[in-house]
């Protein structure tokens, strides 16, 4: 294949616009701009929330008040001005709903662009559909069904007032509200998010689902979610987003809890496809999130699956703490760069019981002017005998003014425990091209053969349907290049 | 009424005064006052800075570590940290200062090449000295590096002009004698165009010894030169060692840099290569047995510049009782460094559970076309093997020492001297014995 060809199909690939832009007109219930102790109030109040949760938020806004927005990451960007932003916007409060009929048609709208017919969604796929549309949830779905078998899905607010005794113990228990810059202000001006909890033994019978949407200009959204699976209980748990075209940037900083008891497994999955900012960079979206496990008892299992392909600033970790004994944590990564976008993510995984074992497997491709690191801490304390970790970290880079970047830590304590890491960076080979051309797969086919390859042991860890929705969005994301 | 008070670097930066530098020329002059200027601004590394997470400096600052010459050195005691069976040009400091009666200079020997101490360079070969002295080691932003530039006593310079092979290795013995002192030796190796030179340096100290070695190796590797550079750190317990190494590549040269940090009280290595020319091949390897309650931190930086060079690390380290290894490499692939290959590779083993091994592997690449990998591992020494040696009756304690010559044996083979290797080996083996 010639220089050219390449420099064409690079350029193609670096140049796909973002498919997914639009603006739903729903009127929203909007906070003064800026923030202060008042904010914080007039969202509690907003939200009718008990005393305690008010105190929370002002004790993690305090606090976040002394603190410095972090600059230790490889991304560069204009710092946002806290001020100037609206924490707080709900799209009108319609009552309870009862069935989809009496959600707004805007936002079923949005929902069929986004081919997630919820209709359909609820009769065929057996997924149950939490929608968050802005900050607020609009619709929940299968509540019955779940209702059954003792599990509680809902929003956040809806949990703090039908089980408060729930949300209070878990909150905040593995995310401290101190915990860093980003999640002090999260814990502060929260406005919605999920709650899950399974109770004990009971297998979850459908893979609960959560569509995440910015919506209203200048918001911020401060999503939380906490999932609780009680002993021996299993849950897997999908997210996903995208988000309309917008010039300025969005931040986003939500926070993910979870807790696993003794014999409990979760497994978090996510599609990531927040508006990356157009091809010389403006706009996009600030995804700064907290994410965060504790395998608190013995046998338990986290397992995080990510597929990263928007916002124009990533900065993610989402981490283990491996406390109970012989409970393992997973992490496998899919980040796709493009354009301008920059990504810092990664894992912790921290190992604190005996026999405990974890895997890292991380991807990233970088294209256009992008930049994509991969950054993870695995720390095996003192006590953590047997310990092992796994961790594989590969970039492939498209096109020569992107970069990769790997800063692992490893830190090990415990002579009985045994940690591999290994990292290799390379670009799509000539002579894999070249096998593909000469069966007759054309340049930018075999070009998605090889990046569909490269990533197919994180896709493989994705439920089936969320699989295909990631693999459609790395299409997207590497347009002209992939498929 | 005021009451002055100054800061514990401020008294440290007094104690070190009192040298006097005046005879020196101007061109170095300048390089003391500009660092003592960028000192102004520093202070002690903390562990807040990213690069001295995993290390602790531990109050170093309010040690009062002074310069001193050494007086009425024992011949036999200086005798003793020769490498046995080495012959080489041999350079003897003690506390950073030159004896010249221990040591054998060859100063324009045949016309080839100059081994002798950088003070006396700086007055007979100046136009060798300049353009290369304090060249790599302007970075504003390091305390022990301007620490050393603005108080170095002396240092070895060796300069082996272009086509020119040294005949024999040269060997620079940096002694510690006395309490409490502050030593600077630093070193200044120039290799020309297509010559060749081999240099090993080791760092000793005479008995009870304490000391701040603050120490500084800076490298020049022209076109086509070839330069294999050995390190040996063997300090006693009472002595802390911050080590600064450069090395400048051009256009198809070669420089190996094997590093054996294997006794002191906390030994740091700062060991920065720039690939400043095409077809550029760097080794970088470690070969690190600990035991004692030593700390040893080792960063390896490796700027890959220019298109189509070659960087190879292998840091293996053995680590026993409260010793602490910590290894932290970075590769920087420039973005017109295209057909780069550059690999890392660092295996820990943990003999005891207060060991510990800190690893941060890093790549930073802006170039598409690379191969860079890294690989880091640690766990134990392989039980099946050990059974294995065992069930033929080997008793357990030799067939450790099996093990290890073979874990620790594929970076000592890096060494190209042999009596250079046996005294390494036989370091680490006395390390891995006293316990085991």
């Amino acid at each position: 294949m010639s220089m050219s060809d390449e420099d064409k199909i690079i350029e193609e690939a670096t140049t796909g616009d973002y498919k997914y832009g639009f603006v739903t007109d729903i009127e929203s219930d909007l906070a003064k701009v800026g923030l202060t102790e008042d904010t914080v109030r007039f969202i509690s109040a907003k939200k009718d929330e008990p005393e305690w949760l008010l105190d929370w938020r002002l004790k993690a806004f305090r606090m976040w008040e002394k603190m410095e927005e972090p600059d230790w990451a490889h991304v560069s960007y204009p710092k946002p001005n806290y001020q100037d932003i609206i924490y707080y916007a709900a799209p009108k409060p319609k009552k309870e709903y009862e069935s989809l009929d009496q959600v707004d048609p805007e936002i079923l709208k949005t929902f069929e662009k986004l081919g997630v017919p919820i209709n359909e969604q609820k009769a065929l796929s057996g997924v149950a559909v939490d929608v968050v549309m802005d900050s607020v949830s609009v619709a929940t779905t299968f509540k019955d069904k779940l209702g059954e078998l003792g599990i509680i899905f809902c929003s956040f607010s809806e949990a703090v007032k039908e089980h408060p005794e729930l949300v209070r113990e878990y909150v905040g228990s593995v995310v401290p509200q101190a915990d860093n810059f980003f999640s002090a202000l999260n814990s502060a001006v929260f406005s919605d998010g999920s709650f899950c909890y399974i109770p004990k033994g009971v297998r979850c019978p459908m893979e609960l689902s959560t569509y995440f949407r910015i919506n209203e200009a200048n918001t911020g959204q401060f999503e939380r979610t906490l999932i609780i699976a009680d002993e021996g209980a299993y849950v897997s748990y999908l997210e996903g987003c995208t988000a309309p075209q917008r010039d300025e940037n969005q931040l986003h900083a939500a926070v993910v809890e979870i807790v696993a008891k003794k014999n409990a497994e979760v497994k978090y999955s996510t599609v990531q496809n927040w508006y990356p900012g157009d091809k010389k960079g403006r706009g996009g979206i600030y995804n700064f999130v907290t994410k965060r496990g504790i395998c608190a008892g013995d046998n338990s299992k986290i397992s995080w699956t990510q597929v990263e392909t928007g916002s124009a600033v990533t900065w993610k970790y989402p981490s283990c703490i491996l406390k109970g004994d012989n409970s393992v944590g997973e992490f496998f990564s899919v980040a796709v760069t493009n354009n301008m976008q920059q990504a810092d993510t990664g894992t912790k995984m921290i190992h604190l019981g005996k026999n405990t074992k974890s895997t890292i497997v991380s991807k990233g491709i970088s294209a256009g002017k992008s930049q994509n690191s991969y950054r993870g801490l695995v720390k095996i304390a003192k006590g953590a005998d047997g310990a092992r970790n796994f961790s594989q970290c590969d970039s492939l880079l498209i096109g020569a003014k992107c970069g990769a970047h790997t800063f692992p830590y490893i830190e090990c304590q415990n002579k009985s425990a045994k940690v591999e890491h290994e990292a290799t960076t390379s670009k799509i080979g000539e002579d894999q091209l070249f096998y593909c051309n000469q069966r007759g797969i054309k340049t930018d086919k075999a070009i998605g053969l090889i990046v569909n390859g490269f990533c197919k042991n994180v896709m493989d860890n994705l439920p089936m349907e969320f699989a295909i929705e990631a693999r459609k969005l790395l299409e997207i994301s590497l347009e002209g290049s992939v498929g | 009424m005021s009451t002055l008070t100054i800061s514990d670097k401020e008294r440290f930066l007094i104690n070190q005064e009192g040298q006097d530098f005046s005879h020196e020329a101007k061109t170095f002059i300048k390089i003391r006052e500009l660092a003592l200027k960028n000192l102004k601004d520093l202070d002690f590394p903390t562990k807040k800075l990213e690069n001295w997470k995993y290390t602790n400096l531990r109050g170093i600052s309010k040690i009062e570590f002074r310069p001193q010459s050494a007086i009425n050195i024992i011949a036999e005691k200086v005798k003793a940290h020769k490498i046995p069976n080495l012959d080489a040009y041999t350079l003897v400091f003690v506390n950073g200062f030159f004896s010249p009666e221990f040591s054998d200079t060859a100063e324009e020997k045949d016309g080839k090449f100059v081994v002798t101490n950088l003070n006396t360079a700086k007055r007979k070969f100046i136009k060798f000295v300049e353009p290369y002295l304090g060249f790599q080691t302007r970075a504003k932003d390091q305390f022990f590096v301007n620490l050393n530039s603005a108080f170095s006593q002396d240092g070895a310079f060796v300069y082996v002009k272009a086509q020119q092979k040294l005949d024999k290795p040269v060997h620079i013995i940096n002694l510690v004698d006395g309490d409490l002192v502050a030593a600077y030796p630093r070193n200044l190796i120039v290799a020309e165009k297509l010559s060749e030179a081999q240099v090993v340096v080791s760092y000793e100290t005479i008995d009870t010894a304490s000391a701040l070695s603050n120490v500084i190796n800076e490298v020049f590797v022209a076109e086509g030169a070839h330069v294999q550079m050995d390190k040996i750190q063997n300090e006693n317990k009472n002595t802390t060692h911050i080590s600064a190494d450069y090395a400048v590549q051009h256009k198809d040269s070669t420089f190996t840099i094997n590093t054996i940090p294997a006794n002191g009280k906390l030994i740091r290595n700062n060991l920065s290569i720039l690939l400043d020319g095409t077809g550029c091949t760097a080794n970088l390897n470690g070969a690190i047995c600990l035991n004692g309650d030593i700390h040893v931190d080792n960063q390896t930086y490796v700027n890959h510049a220019q298109p189509n060079c070659d960087s190879n690390e292998l840091y293996k380290a053995v680590v026993n009782d409260q010793a602490a290894s910590i290894f932290n490499g970075k590769i920087y692939v420039n973005k017109i460094a295209q057909q780069t290959n550059a690999f890392q590779s660092n295996a820990n083993i943990l003999m005891s559970n207060d060991a510990k091994a800190n690893s941060k592997p890093q790549l930073e690449i802006y170039a598409d076309d690379v191969k860079c990998s890294h690989g880091c591992t640690i766990g134990q020494f392989d039980d099946e093997a050990l059974f294995y040696l065992r069930a033929r009756g080997i008793k357990e304690s030799t067939a450790k020492k099996v093990l290890l010559e073979a874990f620790i044996g594929e970076v000592l083979d890096k060494i190209k001297i042999e009596a250079v290797r046996d005294y390494a080996s036989a370091l680490i083996a006395k390390n891995f014995n006293s316990k085991n």
